[in-house]
């Protein structure tokens, strides 16, 4: 357990020193103070503008911070060589992959924390009402960003830096249309296609379980199922992609 | 012992993947993954998903304009429009600030479905209720208290007299009255200061007297409908027949008034009148509505009273309009009547095709075409076959059904 918290710390200290996380935070404050701006735009829907405009900020952003830095973790240890140093001690390689998922699990809390925080502030001082759904759907969007910090873990032990920060941004965006997967078997008769698309559809991490962007704005309820089933996806879906990590690194020859 | 190794991370891994399948499933029913297009068009659920930027208004556009092309089709094609209703009801939730434009939806709705606007129901619904719909309402706030609410209800019964004759006990002469009530509740709620309302009042209240009200109504939608030409067209020949119906009116008045003098009708209309005037043709109209607008435009600039308004329009219908437009087709005159050629290629037109969905509904239920006409209305229960105006003539062909007109 010991080893495990230092692994964790020393992750998120590494990746709160790279600069590019403080750019992408600061820029994403930019963005969302922006958002007001892009509000007047509209007739009378300035808020509901500056909710999804801002949520949306914070999900790209961190998406961002997931594929430049999480993708990059292990094989940066790789590449300075400084793995062949920490594996040389007593520990177990499950241990320095999960450690390296909760540091950069505490990093992306920390920056999802700041704008979220910052954009509550400045929708509060704006007028907006802050509802339980409304930080609903900051935590959502922080535990999709988990699920994808675990595929770009296991991305990150299975290739090379550049392969995996397109394959992890691909899985992103694949992963946020995963409907069109559903759509599929309404234009092919195929029982192939239909059995083929509904396992990818169920397989590939569903984004959108994490978006509640949509109801935040408007001020729907959302109901607590959906908290609970997201909470349970991203646990289960992030053990499974560690689990392969640890089994993928144990079969390195490092 | 690798054997169970492997057999063991192969075991955790199926466990896993079948709970993801598991929970995934359980996301999809409470929360479902779909997409875009199947909320647009209302396919099943009468539904619509605001999604990004919170432009729900934009989406209350699409189906306004969505609204219109099945207008179109209808009118063109004559395909039918079942999801009428729910597209304004969806509008109507969408965008509870759908004053001005929605109003022109909520005519061509009406046009197609023949029956009460739905969207009357809605907002009398609304007016009722306790919490706002709006958005920009504070949620104790009635919307009952809204003069905007009580205006755009009494507009909606305004236009509901265009189509509507008797919706379940409701006649026009009601409907007007309700109207009026609308009118008054928004202007005491404004403090009088609602200009609209206070214009429509005026209108509406001695609307048995003139045809500036229908006159009014036509030209506001036909200046918000520049790139809808099927539309334009209609409200030309809508507006042709207005100024036909007030040309009819006087010179009806001035043939009365020969008759009750000399005795017997006038073979000419220049006998009872100095100025004839003549029907306008299809071709002037849009030059005609554009002068009409214009009027309109520069006396509500230039702050002139309703009435006043009123005097201008019946001034230029009866003098002016003669003057700019002398090219046009002269009322007809036949025995005690007088006709319009307009009004009365209407009425064929109507005729024609009243009978033709006669046949067919003959045709659907006995499975066959009738032999001649005269076996529609005998097996129709109906009196009498209508005789067709200018002195046309049935036709009829009993192999495909087809109706139409002769010399």
């Amino acid at each position: 357990m010991v080893k495990l918290t230092v692994i964790a710390i020393n992750t998120f200290r590494e990746t709160m020193r790279d600069r590019i996380l403080r750019v992408i935070v600061g820029v994403s404050i930019f963005v969302i103070i922006i958002s007001k701006i892009i509000g007047e735009l509209s007739i009378g829907q300035d808020l509901k503008i500056l909710v999804d405009f801002s949520l949306g900020t914070i999900d790209i952003f961190g998406v961002v911070l997931c594929i430049f830095i999480g993708a990059n973790l292990i094989q940066r240890e790789i590449e300075k060589k400084t793995l062949y140093t920490i594996l040389s001690c007593p520990i177990n390689r499950w241990e320095f992959i999960l450690g390296k998922y909760l540091g950069m699990s505490i990093t992306l809390f920390v920056s999802t924390s700041v704008m979220g925080t910052f954009f509550c502030t400045y929708y509060y001082l704006m007028g907006g009402k802050i509802t339980f759904d409304l930080i609903g759907a900051i935590i959502l969007l922080f535990m999709g960003l988990m699920v994808l910090n675990s595929v770009a873990i296991l991305l990150s032990v299975l290739a090379s830096s550049s392969v995996s920060i397109i394959v992890t941004a691909i899985t992103f965006f694949v992963g946020r249309s995963t409907y069109h997967l559903k759509a599929i078997p309404q234009f092919n008769d195929s029982a192939f296609a239909k059995y083929t698309s509904e396992i990818l559809y169920y397989i590939l991490p569903n984004f959108n379980n994490f978006d509640i962007k949509e109801e935040a704005a408007h001020a729907l309820t959302v109901p607590g199922e959906v908290y609970l089933y997201a909470c349970l996806y991203m646990l289960i879906y992030s053990f499974l992609m560690l689990y392969l990590a640890s089994l993928a690194i144990n079969k390195r020859n490092l | 012992m690798r054997g169970i190794r492997f057999t063991i991370h192969l075991l955790v891994v199926i466990a896993s993947v079948n709970i993801i399948f598991f929970v995934a499933k359980k996301c999809d029913e409470i929360r479902p993954n779909q997409e875009l297009q199947e909320f647009l068009y209302l396919a099943k659920n009468n539904e619509i998903k605001s999604f990004a930027f919170g432009f729900e208004s934009e989406y209350a556009d699409v189906l306004w304009m969505l609204s219109i092309q099945a207008f179109r089709q209808y009118c063109i094609e004559k395909v039918p429009f079942s999801e009428a209703k729910q597209v304004y009801q969806s509008i109507a939730r969408l965008d509870p600030h759908f004053e001005g434009m929605y109003e022109t939806a909520c005519i061509y709705i009406n046009m197609v479905e023949k029956k009460a606007l739905p969207g009357v129901e809605f907002i009398e619904n609304s007016l009722q209720q306790q919490p706002s719909l709006g958005v920009k309402y504070p949620k104790n706030e009635k919307l009952s208290k809204q003069p905007w609410m009580w205006y755009l209800l009494g507009r909606i019964y305004c236009l509901q007299r265009l189509e509507l004759q008797k919706k379940d006990g409701v006649t026009i002469k009601e409907t007007m009255r309700k109207a009026v009530h609308c009118m008054d509740e928004c202007l005491k709620l404004s403090e009088g200061k609602h200009p609209g309302a206070q214009f429509f009042a005026y209108f509406l209240v001695r609307l048995d007297q003139g045809f500036s009200f229908d006159l009014l109504t036509w030209l506001q939608i036909y200046s918000g409908a520049e790139k809808n030409e099927v539309l334009r067209g209609l409200i030309l020949e809508t507006l042709q027949e207005l100024i036909s119906q007030v040309h009819l009116s006087s010179i009806r008045q001035k043939f009365k008034g020969y008759y009750q003098k000399h005795g017997v009708y006038p073979q000419k209309l220049e006998q009872c009148m100095a100025v004839v005037p003549v029907e306008p043709i299809i071709e002037n109209m849009p030059k005609i509505a554009k002068r009409l607008l214009q009027i309109i435009t520069s006396s509500l600039q230039k702050r002139m009273k309703a009435n006043e308004i009123e005097i201008l329009l019946n001034n230029f219908i009866h003098k002016q309009l003669l003057l700019e437009f002398p090219l046009g087709k002269s009322y007809i005159v036949s025995g005690d009547k007088i006709l319009s050629f307009t009004i009365e290629k209407k009425y064929l037109e109507k005729q024609i095709r009243g009978m033709q969905i006669m046949v067919d509904r003959f045709k659907k239920k006995l499975g066959y075409f009738p032999k001649n006409l005269q076996e529609v209305v005998e097996k129709s229960g109906l009196p009498k076959l209508n005789p067709l105006p200018l002195n046309r003539k049935y036709t009829y062909n009993p192999k495909t059904g087809e109706v139409g007109n002769s010399e």
